[in-house]
């Protein structure tokens, strides 16, 4: 019995020491947590503690941890299940999308109380279309940082086997079908590739049939139209009456089919550029995507969020935080190393940048295009609306449901899903 | 007398309490935890009691009778696959042959390697066209087959790769149990007269059959189990043709947000296991013949 009253006591007595430990004193510096992603491991995680490491040595007052956290679903994973557990991260990169998500979970600060003074208005310098994901309710919820563009990849060498001209990419729907064509004398199994595992492609093509995913708030799903039937028809054309792109790919086993020449053109996100340009032992263009009714094509990539239940002046450390990264400067050394696309226009006048461009012009073509750059996807469960999609888009490729049928179905389900956030 | 009986009885107390401490944090409680929460439903920030709802929303969902089919068919396959080639092994080696130790360490070592790496390797010996396997099939004039993307072959890939896995550790279980039959009824059974497939019927079979009930549970719990093939390979497609009970349960918990719904199936896994487990030990045990029984 002594013994259990002295165990007892002891793990009261530690309890109690640890929370006198953590008490703050004005003289210690701020001690933030930062959750990053990396979705192509190694180097971008050291990129990254170098940033932060500067960060921390020009800001006495503010030592940030940087926590490398595997990749997007996995670092969301961490920052909600530490947030809920009552042990936020001050600052996460998430995907712009995970917005809804996490405001229903109640986990985010506006940022919009920060935007006053000096500050206001840092949002509107941003470029819109990227912005767009942030804004939620008329408050700001997020600052872009490692952005992303589906772009449109090709194999010059099989172009000029086909007899096309390499340096004439498609530029429209039809003109995709027709290379596709002619690119079957090229020395590859498939003509053309796009990311059929995912969902975010798939909403270029909506964009392009001049349909919508969703109503502004992210509650009602409009799947079931003729838009979203044309874009499915596209693919379903190519994959299955053409027989001239794969299935199912997701954006390594395309990039994987694209540098080993398995397939002349593709489809695949801004941040597979450096992979491709590493792997590919011939001449390639990249561009943006070809249109159909519109141009248009949905954002990709991350944000970064600041969550609830910081002390104020935690929460004036991480904005702090926040804007140093976001920086011009910060996000051109980024882009650099990584390949993303920068959020903020005065990104394109640093030094670093210019620089850049030179050895990679498709980032000023991206630059003159953002104009073309919509929303994308996000619904209130998006994670679940997106796994249905996915569902639905193997379904009809390998043909085991008809696509209108299956969007019925989709339609239906997402309905069920979406139903306790409509009132 | 009173005073001993104390100090012993704390004394157990103390013993047993690191082991029920660990069992009740991290088996106990989230078992009793999953129970209580599929009975409610948090939308947002409230939650509140909504009875069976979780329930019926999982009788009425597509998407959970085809895992529950996926599951299935996986298991079917699984585990008389997987012990049939553990027993074919170890009747191999259980004969007197030059290297029979370098042959059991290398069935046995797919068992070792972590089924991440392992899925990892197999998905770069899959890949469409230029993956080792399909470079063989195309050499000897076979179609090259899209083995995780094509909905008809993705189970099978799941399948192969669970049974390759596993093959090795039933194959040592078979091993002790084939070295446990005296060499002397064997001996009588060929005086007698018997061939090789009247052995394997009449003594082999019969004399193993408490193995091969152990590695039968063994077998079908790992394959409601299963899980980290079909993350790492399918991501439970194409199309949920590859979704697998623990990853839906796992989707649902991490990646939907839907905790209620994800500890609904959760204690529906739990109730097909202990069903699944009880008919075992009910049913089937009795016509397991144990070593000590017969003596």
């Amino acid at each position: 019995m002594k013994t259990a009253v002295l165990l007892l006591c002891m793990v009261l007595f530690s309890t109690q020491a640890f929370a006198g430990g953590s008490a703050e004193e004005i003289d210690e510096p701020v001690e933030l947590r930062f959750l990053f992603p990396v979705q192509v491991a190694g180097p971008q995680a050291e990129r990254m503690q170098e940033i932060v490491n500067d960060f921390n040595a020009e800001h006495e007052q503010i030592e940030v941890e940087a926590i490398y956290s595997g990749n997007y679903d996995q670092t969301v994973q961490r920052a909600i299940t530490s947030a809920r557990g009552g042990n936020p991260p001050a600052v996460a990169v998430a995907t712009s999308i995970s917005l809804l998500e996490f405001l229903d979970m109640g986990l985010i600060e506006d940022l919009d109380q920060f935007m006053v003074g000096d500050d206001a208005g840092y949002a509107d310098e941003f470029y819109q279309g990227f912005m767009e994901n942030s804004y939620y309710d008329g408050r700001t919820w997020s600052i872009p940082f490692q952005r992303s563009l589906p772009l449109l990849y090709w194999n010059k060498e099989h172009f000029e086997a086909a007899g096309l001209d390499p340096e004439t990419p498609p530029r429209t729907w039809d003109d995709v079908i027709e290379f596709s064509d002619a690119l079957r004398d090229a020395p590859s199994e498939y003509s053309f590739t796009d990311i059929t595992e995912d969902t975010w492609t798939i909403q270029a093509l909506i964009l392009q049939a001049g349909g919508e995913y969703s109503n502004d708030e992210g509650t009602e799903a409009y799947f079931d139209t003729p838009e979203v039937n044309s874009a499915f028809t596209f693919w379903d054309t190519l994959a299955n009456d053409m027989g001239v792109m794969p299935r199912q790919r997701f954006y390594g086993d395309a990039a994987q089919d694209f540098v080993t020449g398995t397939t002349s053109m593709m489809i695949n996100s801004s941040g597979s550029f450096s992979s491709v340009a590493d792997g590919a032992a011939f001449e390639f263009g990249v561009g943006t995507l070809p249109g159909d009714v519109e141009d248009a094509y949905p954002t990709g990539g991350g944000n970064l969020y600041m969550f609830q239940g910081l002390s104020e002046r935690e929460r004036d450390a991480a904005w702090e935080f926040i804007k140093y990264i976001a920086s011009p400067e910060i996000s051109a050394k980024w882009t650099v190393e990584t390949g993303y696309i920068p959020a903020h226009p005065a990104t394109y006048e640093t030094a670093a940048m210019q620089e850049h461009i030179e050895s990679y012009p498709h980032f000023a073509d991206i630059a003159d295009d953002l104009e073309n750059a919509r929303k994308e996807m996000a619904f209130y469960s998006n994670s679940e609306i997106r796994e249905t999609l996915r569902a639905t888009i193997a379904l009809v490729l390998t043909g085991q449901v008809g696509i209108e049928e299956g969007l019925a179905d989709l339609q239906a389900e997402v309905d069920s899903i979406l139903e306790p956030y409509q009132n | 007398m009173n005073a001993r009986s104390w100090r012993y009885k704390i004394r157990v107390v103390l013993y047993l309490f690191p082991t029920f401490f660990f069992l009740f944090m991290f088996t106990y409680y989230p078992a009793i935890r999953s129970f209580v929460d599929s009975f409610f439903l948090e939308r947002g920030m409230q939650t509140s009691f909504v009875g069976l709802d979780n329930y019926i929303r999982m009788f009425n969902n597509d998407v959970f009778w085809r895992v529950v089919r996926n599951n299935a068919f996986y298991t079917a396959m699984f585990v008389p696959l997987s012990m049939c080639i553990a027993l074919g092994l170890a009747m191999l080696l259980n004969r007197k042959i030059a290297g029979s130790t370098v042959y059991r360490t290398a069935f046995f070592y797919p068992m070792i390697v972590p089924y991440a790496a392992a899925s990892m390797i197999w998905l770069y010996l899959l890949i469409p066209h230029y993956g080792v396997i399909n470079r063989v099939f195309v050499s000897i004039g076979l179609p090259n087959i899209e083995w995780v993307q094509d909905p008809n072959y993705a189970m099978w890939s799941i399948i192969m790769v669970g049974v390759w896995k596993q093959s090795g550790y039933f194959m040592m279980i078979f091993l002790a149990g084939l070295q446990q039959i005296p060499n002397s009824l064997m001996e009588n059974a060929e005086l007698e007269g018997a061939g090789p497939f009247l052995k394997f019927r009449k003594i082999t079979l019969p004399l193993l059959s408490s193995t091969s009930f152990f590695v039968a549970i063994i077998a079908i719990l790992q394959s409601f189990q299963s899980v980290d093939q079909v993350y790492l390979m399918t991501r439970g497609g194409p199309g949920n043709a590859t979704n697998l009970m623990v990853y839906h349960i796992y989707q649902h918990a991490f990646s939907f947000w839907n905790f209620n719904y994800a500890s609904t199936l959760t204690v529906f896994l739990v109730a097909a296991l202990l069903a699944v487990t009880v008919f075992f030990f009910l049913v089937v045990e009795r016509h397991v013949y144990y070593a000590s029984e017969g003596t």
